[in-house]
Parts: C-alpha cells; structure tokens; sequence
C-alpha cells in the first residue's frame, strides 16, 4: 500500500502540527531545519541528541534477577524545552538515560516522561535546563509521499555529522516485533550505512520520520513516519495519555469466490472476514467470527482489506481503524451476517496488553512473583516463553490458541516455573514450566489469588498441577525458617513481588 | 544425554531428539571395510561365522506427502544370525518396508530369498525365513546365553558393518545395562545393553556375544557420542520370542501409568505412608493402558509380584535396580500382574490383566502400511501420524504445525482432545488448482467437522462430504471458526482433473 504519489514541497509542512504538539512545543517559536544546518564536523546539530541508554532485563526465571547492565547507544531529536523524542526500543528497560550533544563530553540525565510500544515512540525529558542551550526543536513533516527524496543523519563517534541520500520506497501498514496492533512506518533507500536506532529521517528540511532499524544488505530504512511521531507527541502532550485504539478483532481477505457465494455476498461489494473477536475489546458484542466487513467509520473496505484513505490513497485497514480516531469515540461499522447486511456503533476502546490471558509484556516489566518454599510461581507471559527456552508444547499452545480470549477478565496462567531445591520440597525439584490450577485445594486465576490464599492460610499446603494427578504437599511448620534459608542461599532480597494495582 | 519419548503416552514431541541422536546400524553401506584379524579363539568362531549371515534389502518406503506414491526404491543392508527351528533373528528395521530380502552365510557366494516371518516394531527385532534348505545346510544355531552379562564382561560383536562382504568382529565390554528409547518405533523404551564394541551401520540385526553365546542382538548406536553402541538383551528378545509361539506376535502390554516419587516427607504423610519406606505415588493413567479402570491417581504401588518398589519406581531385580515396569516387560500379553497397592489407608492387592485395547494415540512410526488419504477438490487429507509429522518436520515453525505436535502429544492427557477421536484428521497438502487456490492458509489443520457432521476418523470425512451444505462443502478446523468453503459442484468436475494432472491412482485409501 502507497501514500498519495504526490510530490511534497515545503508548504506541505503544516504549522497546525505545532498546535496538536500542545504545551511541549510552546518553550520555542524557532524551527530549524536540516537542510539548512551546517554539515561541518564538530559544530552541533541544532536538534540531534545522542541517546545514551543503560537497561537491565530481568531474568523471566528467577525474576528477582536483573542482568549485568548493558549499554545502547542512539539517537532523539529534540521536539520542546528539554524534550527529546526517541524510539521505544532504545530506552526499554533503561535504568539510566543520558542525553548528550553529539561531539559534546557533557551528557545530561534524562527521564522517561512517555513511550508506547505500539507507537514505538518515547519522549525523554532532560532533567537539567542547561541542556537545551543550543538546541532547538524540529518541525516534523506533515506530507510524505512514495519517491521522495530524503536525508539522512548521524554522527560518528567524534561526533562528526555523516549525511546520506534517500528515497521513500514504501510507505504501509506493518506489524513491529513489539506492537500489539500494525502501525504506519515508512522505508527508506540509502546507502548511509545507518549504525543506531533513531537516527532523524528529513524530506524538505522538515522531520520525515525517525529510523528503528537499518538493513545494511539491502541497504533500507525501518523508519517511524512523522504522522505517527506526531500521534504520539499529541497523546504525550494530554494529561492522560492515551494510546491508539484497538479494533480488538482479527480478519482476513475474502477473495474465495466460492466462499463469498457461502456468505451471501454479492459479487460488487467488497469485505473482508472476521476471523476473531477478542473479549473487553472494541469489537466485543457487537461483531461475530465469520462476520462480513463492509465499511468501518464510513470507508468502504475491498475484499483484501484497503480503503481509499483521503490522505494516503488506498491503505490498509488497520490504518482504517488505529490511524484516525482517539479511544473513546464511536465509528459506524457496517456488515453482512449469514447474509444480511447490518449497521452497528463501535465505540473504539485501548487495548491493554495486561488484559490478556498471556500478556506479551513486551516492554519487559518486572513481572511479579512468589518464592514459597522454593517454588517460584509467577504468571505465564509472552516475554518469559520467548526467553526462558521453555520448550513446554502446553505453555506454547495456550499462548498460540488463547493469549488474547481470557474466559474471565481476570484470567491469567498462573504457573510453577521451577523449584529450587530445598530438603523441604526434595522429589519436586525437576518441575518446571507446570500450570498451577489450586492452591490448597482452592481454584486459582491469577498470582493475586495465590497471594490472598496464602496470606489467609500462612502457607502453601498443597499445590494442584495440571495433568499430574498428585498435588505438590509440602510441609509449612517451618515455613517461616525454610524460606529465609533459601532466600540466603539462592541470594533472593525479596521472595514476593505483587505491582500495586494488582 | 538422551531425552526418549515416554512409552506410555507417546510423546511425539520429542521424536526429532530421538531421530536426530540416535542411528540405527543398518545402513545402504557401501565403504568396503577389512575384517578384523580373528583373535585366538578362531576356532570357535568357525562354528559361529556360519551362522550369522549378511540380509540385502530392497526397500521402498510410503511418500507420506504424496501418499499415493512410493519412493524410489533404495537398497540396503544389515545382519541376522540363525537360531533354532531354521530362522534368522535380526532387527525390525533392517526388514522394514522392503519389498525384496536377500540372505548370505559368509563365506558362501550364494544369496537365498527370505521372507518375514515375524516382526515386532514395538522392540526393533524380526524372524525371517528361507524357504531353500540349502541355506542351513552346516549351520547350526547360535545359543543364547542363560543370563544378563555383567558390567565389564567383554562381548564381541559380528555382523557386515560398512557394506563389507566379510564377518567382522569387534571387541569390547558391557558399559552399562539400562532403560533406553528404542529408536525405530519412536516411541518404545526398553531395556539395552550399552557397549564400547564399535557397532556401525551393517551390523544391526547381528550377534553381541559373550562365551560364545548370544547376549544382545546389535540395533542402534548414538551419532554424537564416541563408542557407545547398543544391544537388544535377552530379555526382551525372550519376549518376543514366547510371543510368536503361538503364531502370531502381540507386542509389549502396557501398563499406561506414569508415578512420581515419594520421597518428600510432607507429601509421604499426605498419602499416609510411614516417614521411612518405599512406594511411588500414581499420578497419571493412560486411558487406552491396561491399568485404566484398575488403578486411579493416588494410589501408592507397594510392591509388583512381592518385589518392593521404591519411591522413585525402581525394584531390586537380578540384583539390579531397574524400573518397575521391567516386571510388566517380562509379562506376555495375556498374562496378569500383581500389585499391592495403598489406597484410603487401605493396602489392596490388585490384579491387572495386561490386555490392552488398541491405541490409536500412540504414534508409533508405522512400516508397511500404506498411508491413508482422501483427496477431495485437491486437498489431501490424512490422520495425523508420525510418519506424517516427520514428513512435515520442516515447517515447524508454523502455528498449525505447533498445534500438531501438541494435539498428537497431549492427545490421552488433556481433557476433552480426543472428544470420541480415533484419529486427529489432518489437511496434510494442497494440490493446486483453481478450485482451491486460496486455502493454503488451512494446511496443516486439524479438522473438527464438515458439512456439520463431527469428524472422529478419516472415513467419517469420507461420508461427511457425501452430503454437501447448500452446495458447498463446508470444512471446519480445531481452533478456529475460519471455514474452508469449497463449491461442491465444481469440487467434483475438478476431481478429475486433479487426478489426471497429478497421476493419482486413487483418491482414497482407507485402511
């Protein structure tokens, strides 16, 4: 899918998107652009920053254990008075933030004041005012189209600017390792060879977008397109942010001849089929599987799911229904069940990756956990199947077949992911990656209900693991010395964790 | 180490790590090798070497992605030696699938036609016969040995490793006698004698001795690990040879129940036990094993025919701590085990008659059968089989593959998977043609229903498009509510077409 093949020229930068940017923006009235600053080595940029990132990731297994400190290096582009926009990538589980101007010793400490990992965007605030001395925001391009010329920016490591030549090769609708739902992102032809993430993308001196990722064989930019930065600095700029919203249905094109004709669909209209229906989210309750999508909030949608958008041309409808509309307000959707069409309202909500059965938890939270007697229990995530090699065939299936349909809002997959061995629970200590469905005999949906049961009980008597016919017993009339001895030996400073809120 | 596929469920999720780690020692061996020079006891091998002999095979083996076609037929070799009443003993794989066997004494330029008499897949070892009384002609059977030999007695090895036409011997001693997966049912564990006596691809089938006498028949080494090869022992071949006494071979019983250890004391007073002591604890039971209906999760099993077991499962048995379930292993089919069992501060003596019923769920890797298949509109269904899951190995990354492997290993212990199955039925391939150009996205699928009628076995697919829906044959799948529409119609013009483009013999094959 395209933008509009239309060549963009400098009054294509809208001045309104100093408006949407809000109180961020109202520090600086000067905007510079990049092809008007000077490319001489040693002489700052008016508005790149390094971005210097220190981030732990917490062990999924023993997830009291934070990993020796790694170091990421990247780039932001200043957007207000001390305000710097990066990827979401790069600042993931930072523990410190640094920004520093390039060729510049002098690094400030930064805080996180926003990031989404579906926008994959995040706004950094500098913590001291000296900072911006120099500096100014950038201005972001508010037109991109396919072919365009752009430029590209880094520094070397002694800080000297390197700029390249691009081309605008595809502009679409994809899905990012870490988003939850696809989102605009833009790809760029250059033959710089781009080193960190974030580096400033520029069309006509103004912010075409920022890069993720650069593929140096085929010699493409991975670049966050200057619509979605300002989405998100939009949303960054409210009291609450609020992040995109979510149809909360799955579809695929209908194109099957014979499968139209099943669904009663004539042969001049388009659609495409709803394939699932995830529970508390836009679509629940009013969309079904197998429900034929004819037009989301006004735009007609063809049988392998574009629409003709009024800015972009024909576009994907994920764009449809993420790229226009804030949570909370309500599109008309029309569709043809077994046969008959049908109108509805959906009013959009966010979707919330912690509402899911399986979280992804992407963005690599501490999850919480309980260490009782050398059982660590914790709740199954995306993240910890990805990282703890698990292998577990049950594990995997429930995440591929149900993570997003919990039968309860409150159902997660409470799990034993290991046992560290103890006397107390010898003849136990090779499970792993097990599902717990009862605590002392008691159902469990979720680790805040093993927390309450074993508050009440002062223990954990019995745990009931799925498709073992035997439950775990153990003994608690040394519970309290049992476990500061494993605390000691297995160096854990705290045996429970539970987010507030939970 | 090595990981094995449990016995009693099946678990085809580790059939690569079985595949991949161990090899079996037949081989289409081509490296023409030097005997190894004969040791003192020449004389006494004189009388064995007569009696172990080379099998040529011709083997063409199902093509489980176009099931109505064979491979090209491949050729092959292993070993065998003649024991009493005119056979040849030798390994199940070296006879599988093959559709021409040759034999040859060493020494004897002369090759017999032989045919299988008796195969047991369930432990890796087949009779075969020669119709030609001139093949035993000076050949007298090789004995067995009255016992398990012993750590570090040394055995030697023959057979026609590496495509030799010559005996060879090696030499070495029993490393260890264990529980280990036996690779060429994929799913079987029994006991194996390990052994450091180079045993190489050819060997399989033939001889490991010790005095002259047989202890173990040669069958599988490990690829990764240096002189570590495995014999079949006495045991299990005893087994199979009380088996087909009576003319027909029925396999191992299985018990069909796993148990957990009781050492933990907290747990041990749980299930009422003394603090000292043995027992191990049931925690699963196999649905299709001979135990179901007769054991349930909890009970503690004491002793197995008055032999104590312990809390990780073992009994003291030869004056070896071997698992429990050795004293099923020894039982024929038929016959009846004893166990003293703990249940509700009881202790019961329970008997359990080792009949099993058949296993659907099992997945063992099947020989000699033609796959099933039905082919409707160009798209090839099959049941899900470890042939088949082996055939589709290389897409495994694929969610329906995933769900594959977990349906076919979690099959027996996850409620409501087999919901009256006997088998999982699959869209194993897609035959292009314009009648199903866009249904690749449902290959690999477990299907649940067609046409609104439940799909539990292949030929229940076969009736259920016999009455299509409104025109159109609606195919369901495990999973999702994203039908596969075919206009039935045009489905059954392209029949033809598809048969004629893609030479298919037959469109079904039902078993």
């Amino acid at each position: 899918m395209w933008f509009n093949a239309e060549t963009p020229t400098a009054k294509n930068a809208k001045v309104t998107v100093l408006l949407t940017l809000g109180w961020i923006l109202t520090m600086t009235s000067v905007h510079v652009r990049a092809g008007e600053a000077p490319a001489t080595p040693g002489v700052p940029s008016f508005h790149v920053v390094d971005v210097l990132v220190t981030c732990q990731n917490c062990d999924e297994r023993m997830p009291w254990r934070l990993s020796r400190p790694q170091f990421r290096q990247g780039y932001g582009v200043v957007v207000g008075s001390n305000r710097v926009l990066t990827t979401e990538e790069l600042i993931r589980q930072a523990t410190l933030v640094e920004l520093r101007q390039p060729g510049r010793a002098a690094k400030y400490a930064a805080v996180i004041r926003q990031s989404d990992p579906q926008l994959a965007s995040a706004l950094l605030e500098a913590q001291d005012v000296a900072f911006q001395r120099e500096l100014k925001p950038v201005e972001l391009a508010a037109n991109l189209a396919r072919g365009a010329q752009t430029r590209i920016v880094q520094y070397d490591d002694s800080g000297v600017r390197q700029e390249g030549a691009g081309r605008i090769v595809e502009i679409g609708v994809e899905s990012l390792p870490s988003a939850p739902a696809a989102v605009l992102t833009m790809r760029v032809l250059s033959d710089l060879r781009v080193q960190n993430p974030g580096a400033p993308v520029y069309c006509e001196g103004f912010l075409a977008g920022i890069m993720m990722r650069y593929d140096a064989q085929h010699q493409t930019g991975f670049v966050l397109p200057a619509p979605v930065l300002a989405r998100f600095l939009q949303a960054a700029g409210e009291r609450e942010y609020l992040p995109p919203p979510s149809g909360g249905f799955g579809w695929t094109p209908l194109v099957d001849v014979a499968k139209r004709r099943y669904f009663g669909l004539a042969e001049d209209v388009g659609g495409v089929q709803v394939t699932t229906v995830a529970s508390n989210a836009t679509a629940a309750g009013v969309l079904q599987p197998n429900d034929v999508l004819l037009n989301w909030d006004g735009f007609a949608i063809d049988n392998q799911g574009y629409y003709q958008d009024p800015e972009y041309g024909r576009t994907r409808l994920s764009q449809a229904i993420e790229g226009h509309r804030r949570a909370g307000e309500r599109v008309p959707v029309e569709f043809v069940r077994e046969g008959r069409r049908q109108q509805a309202v959906l009013t959009l909500r966010v979707y919330h990756d912690a509402d899911a059965l399986v979280p992804e938890n992407t963005i690599g939270a501490p999850p919480d956990y309980l260490v009782e007697e050398g059982c660590v229990i914790r709740e199954l995530t995306g993240s910890y199947l990805r990282t703890a090699s698990s292998g577990n065939l049950r594990l995997a299936h429930l995440y591929l077949s149900r993570a997003q349909q919990p039968e309860h809002a409150d159902d997660r997959v409470v799990i034993l992911a290991g046992v560290l061995p103890d006397p107390v629970n010898i003849g136990y200590q090779e499970l792993r990656d097990e599902i717990v469905t009862d605590v002392n005999g008691k159902p469990v949906r979720n680790l805040k209900d093993v927390f309450r049961i074993l508050e009440r009980d002062h223990g954990i008597q019995r745990l009931t693991i799925q498709g073992r016919g035997v439950d775990v017993v153990l003994d608690t009339s040394q519970r309290e010395a049992v476990n500061a001895r494993i605390a000691r030996a297995y160096r854990i400073p705290e045996l429970q964790r539970l987010s507030a809120g939970k | 180490m090595l990981a094995f596929g449990c016995r009693t469920c099946g678990s085809i999720s580790r059939m690569t790590t079985i595949t991949l780690r161990i090899r079996r020692i037949c081989a289409a061996a081509v490296v023409a090798m030097a005997l190894l020079p004969f040791p003192a006891t020449a004389a006494s091998l004189d009388n064995l070497r007569r009696s172990v002999v080379k099998i040529y095979v011709t083997v063409q083996r199902y093509d489980y992605m176009q099931p109505w076609q064979a491979t090209p037929p491949g050729y092959g070799n292993g070993s065998g030696f003649i024991i009493e009443k005119k056979r040849i003993l030798t390994n199940a794989h070296v006879i599988s699938d093959t559709t021409f066997i040759e034999v040859q004494r060493d020494g004897d330029p002369r090759r017999f036609p032989a045919r299988v008499a008796f195969v047991a897949h369930d432990c890796d070892l087949a009779l075969l016969t020669v119709d030609d009384p001139a093949f035993f002609e000076d050949t007298q059977p090789i004995r067995f040995s009255e016992d398990l030999p012993k750590l570090d007695d040394e055995v030697i090895a023959l057979g026609f490793p590496m495509g030799g036409t010559r005996l060879s011997l090696t030499r070495g001693v029993v490393s260890r006698i264990d529980y280990s997966g036996y690779a060429h049912s994929g799913v079987d564990a029994h006991l194996v004698i390990q052994t450091d006596a180079a045993i190489n691809p050819g060997n399989s089938g033939g001889p490991v001795l010790l005095d002259g006498r047989v202890v173990g028949v040669a069958f599988q080494g490990v690829q990764a690990a240096q002189n570590i090869g495995y014999a079949i022992p006495l045991p299990v071949i005893h087994h199979m040879l009380r088996d087909v006494a009576d003319g027909q071979y029925h396999g191992y019983p299985e018990l069909g129940v796993r148990t957990a250890d009781t050492r933990n004391p907290a747990l041990r007073r749980f299930l009422g036990l003394f603090p000292v002591g043995g027992g191990a604890v049931v925690d699963w039971i196999d649905p299709f094993g001979a135990a179901s209906n007769r054991l349930q999760n909890g009970d503690v099993l004491l002793r197995v025919e008055g032999l104590e077991i312990a809390t990780d499962g073992s009994v003291v048995l030869d004056g070896n701590a071997v698992e429990f379930s050795e004293l099923v292993e020894r039982r024929q089919w038929g016959e009846n085990i004893h166990f003293d069992v703990a249940r509700s501060g009881m202790v019961q003596r329970i008997e359990i008659p080792l009949r099993n019923p058949v296993d659907p769920f099992c997945y063992r890797i099947l020989y000699d059968e033609p796959p099933e298949y039905h082919i409707v509109g160009g798209l090839v269904f099959m049941p899900v089989t470890r042939n088949l899951l082996g055939a589709l190995g290389g897409d495994t990354d694929s969610r329906a593959m995933h769900n594959l492997f977990y349906l076919s290993t979690f099959a027996k212990m996850e409620d409501d998977l087999i919901r009256g199955r006997t088998q999982f039925v699959v869209l194993a391939n897609r035959l292009p043609h314009p009648v199903n150009t866009y249904d690749d996205a449902f290959r690999y699928q477990v299907v649940s229903d067609v046409n609104g009628q439940p799909i539990g076995a292949l030929r229940d697919l076969v009736v259920a498009l016999q009455t299509p829906t409104n025109g159109f044959q609606v195919i369901h799948f495990e999973g999702t509510e994203n039908p596969l529409v075919l206009d039935a119609a045009q489905t059954r013009a392209s029949d033809a077409q598809i048969r004629r483009r893609y030479e298919i013999p037959a469109m079904t094959h039902l078993r």
